[in-house]
């Protein structure tokens, strides 16, 4: 079975065979040698061939939050299956497009930039955030209305929570 | 001696106030508010007093609430750290009125330095140099430019009334000035309804480097070398080291001897730090000071083996210093990294949360100074900096490699950090000879974002394998009817492989 893995700038494929008892990853068609062992509190000691490495792990949303060298990736991985399963639900779900903003960070909403009903393009100001003594300027993510406005100015919004509602054009 | 001092501060810099009280044999009073109750500092403070509220306005800004808690407690002296009220000089003054003392320097020297036009009059009276230019606000074309011909070019046309980069113009040449100071105006007008400019001297590659300086109560002042800070983001610092590898000897002395100059210009009293802007042909300007202990500090302790906070103490309590002539050649090197709680992959948003997973890097010349520990809640009400990573080495090359290692081994989960961010810098060549600007993070910004990462591989082979590990374990748990107790299924292969072999 292949298996697909995706981060910011990369993606690679790799395939599982069941050998017997036994399960090998393949990549590029070569047998990875490799030894995974958890250290608890979702640290591994990993070996490839003999490189060896301290890797952080942890899983969220079926994303893998991989820490490695001081270098930090968010990997997804999916099977076949799991992939054509997703596109065909992606397909099915055409139709007007509504797009959710919701907070990527906890905060206090400083400024509403626009009005219920008014048009906007792609990048335009649509609320700014501020955080940890920053301000965030949260913008248009593309062309599109804004159908609905969630949170008012000096109100405090928790991670996750929305903040528009943007249909688009 | 005191016995006693209230530490007027949070986080990293409280800790390592703290510290030195103890090693000074002085008790030390924290002051926390609702969301600090559990940070180190306040369980390493030998008291503790609530101030209540969440925001730095409700809490370490009450002024009058701290002094009456110093009073109550029985210190005899209050250390502002760095921001908050440190550089407040109505702060400094009702300490003061309260019969106690304020480490730091005398209000009038913190207001005069915290006036940008009032220091730089008093920097040339004192023949401390500035960026050349007109002192004021002028509109007639004819005059602004037998100034531009004085100062020198390149120069900087910058509206009067402005900001954001609006009215402003750089003049390579004289040819070019009549144009360029029309249009400049035009813009101002428009802009800002007001014609007027500033005419000043354009710093060609600019560097930010700063003199720590230390006054006694007597007004003897000396200087401890230099900082280079020119590795900026968004004007805030990221990485800071000691000796500045731009510095030679003659260009330390003139600059150290102009540091002291400044501060005893105003009057300085206790640690402070001067900036200076340097170009590309080493002529230096003086910047601002900071009437301050800086974030920086450490460098200066690991290159001079001086500890600034008990040199602070010492001096407020009226005892000598314990240099009595400047420091003009270090031992060694020192890095500094700051550590901020910020997501350098998605354009550096603050990362608060809980610190689930915390071991800190330590070996052979690292030393942290830190704020936070394992299950901290980082509040997005204060600033991000955590931790303050500064490696030793013998020289520059050796102090970066272990600044390297140290990152590398650093081990922080639950939020995210500067750390990936901070290793692109020190591994890139130009800074690793040390040929930089302020400019660098903007100019290489590129290079310092890719996500081109030779442990991409690594990382991505580890989801895999945890991934169909955990597909392993579902199917065993679901064959024994939820019963577990399996051995790792990786354990089992890479035996049989290894045997294989053989």
């Amino acid at each position: 079975m292949k298996i697909f893995t995706s981060s910011n700038a990369h993606s690679f494929e790799y395939e599982l065979k069941q050998n017997g008892e036994e399960q090998i990853i393949l990549k590029d068609g070569r047998a990875a040698q490799f030894d995974l062992q958890a250290l608890g509190n979702g640290r591994y000691a990993l070996l490839i061939g003999n490189r060896s490495y301290l890797v952080h792990m942890a899983k969220q949303n079926d994303m893998y939050h991989v820490h490695v060298g001081g270098a930090y990736f968010a990997i997804t991985v999916e099977d076949e299956r799991t992939r054509k399963l997703k596109e065909m639900v992606q397909q099915s779900a055409s139709g007007p497009k509504e797009q959710v903003i919701k907070t990527p960070i906890p905060g206090l909403v400083l400024k509403v930039e626009v009005e219920k009903g008014q048009s906007v393009a792609k990048g335009d100001p649509l609320l700014v955030l501020e955080a940890m003594k920053m301000e965030n300027v949260i913008k248009a993510p593309c062309a599109c209305t804004v159908a609905e406005i969630a949170v008012e100015p000096q109100q405090t919004v928790q991670q996750d929570q929305k903040l528009l509602t943007l249909v688009a054009e | 001696m005191f016995k006693k001092i209230l530490v007027a501060n949070r986080g990293e810099i409280a800790l390592r106030v703290i510290r030195t009280c103890r090693d000074m044999g002085i008790a030390s009073v924290a002051v926390y508010s609702e969301i600090d109750r559990e940070s180190p500092f306040v369980y390493h403070a030998d008291e503790a007093y609530a101030l209540g509220g969440v925001t730095s306005q409700e809490s370490y800004l009450r002024g009058e609430k701290i002094i009456e808690i110093a009073k109550k407690s029985g210190a005899e002296a209050i250390h502002p750290g760095y921001g908050f009220l440190s550089e407040n000089a109505e702060f400094a003054e009702a300490v003061q009125k309260a019969g106690l003392i304020f480490i730091g320097p005398p209000a009038e020297a913190i207001r005069l330095m915290g006036n940008k036009t009032a220091a730089r009059k008093r920097m040339i009276a004192h023949g401390v140099p500035t960026v050349p230019g007109t002192e004021d606000a002028i509109s007639d074309p004819a005059s602004a430019r037998k100034i531009a011909a004085e100062v020198g070019y390149p120069i900087l046309i910058k509206a009067a009334a402005g900001g954001g980069g609006k009215g402003m113009r750089l003049v390579e040449e004289e040819a070019q000035f009549d144009e360029a100071m029309e249009s400049a105006a035009r813009e101002a007008q428009a802009a800002f309804g007001n014609p007027a400019v500033y005419i000043e001297k354009f710093v060609e590659e600019p560097r930010h480097i700063e003199f720590q300086i230390l006054a006694d109560s007597e007004g003897k002042t000396i200087h401890l070398g230099e900082r280079e800070c020119s590795i900026q983001r968004r004007h805030q610092k990221v990485i800071e080291e000691s000796p500045s590898s731009l510095l030679d000897d003659e260009l330390r002395k003139r600059m150290g001897e102009a540091a002291v100059k400044a501060a005893q210009a105003c009057g300085y009293r206790n640690a402070g730090t001067i900036e200076f802007l340097v170009d590309k042909h080493r002529r230096f300007y003086f910047l601002e000071m900071n009437t301050r202990l800086q974030v920086e500090h450490p460098v200066t302790e690991m290159v001079t083996g001086l500890d600034l906070v008990q040199e602070q103490i010492k001096i407020a309590a009226g005892e000598p210093m314990s240099l009595d002539t400047s420091v003009e050649c270090f031992w060694g090197h020192a890095v500094e990294c700051r550590i901020y709680a910020e997501n350098p992959a998605n354009n550096f948003a603050p990362s608060p949360g809980k610190i689930l997973f915390l071991r800190p890097a330590d070996g052979p010349g690292i030393r942290e100074d830190s704020g936070v520990s394992q299950g901290s809640e980082i509040s997005l009400y204060y600033d991000p900096m955590i931790s303050k990573l500064v490696a030793w080495g013998n020289n520059r090359d050796h102090a970066i490699r272990r600044m390297l290692r140290a990152l590398r081994e650093y081990e922080l989960q639950g939020i995210h950090t500067t750390i990936p961010f901070l290793i692109r810098v020190l591994e890139h060549p130009e800074f690793r000879k040390g040929r930089f600007t302020t400019k660098f993070i903007e100019e290489y910004g590129e290079q310092l974002f890719s996500d081109d990462d030779p442990l991409a591989e690594v990382a991505h082979l580890a989801a895999v394998l945890e991934n169909v590990n955990e597909k392993k374990q579902l199917n065993l748990a679901a064959v024994n009817n939820g019963s577990n107790g399996m051995p790792s299924v990786w354990k089992t292969v890479h035996r049989q492989q290894a045997l294989r072999k053989k």
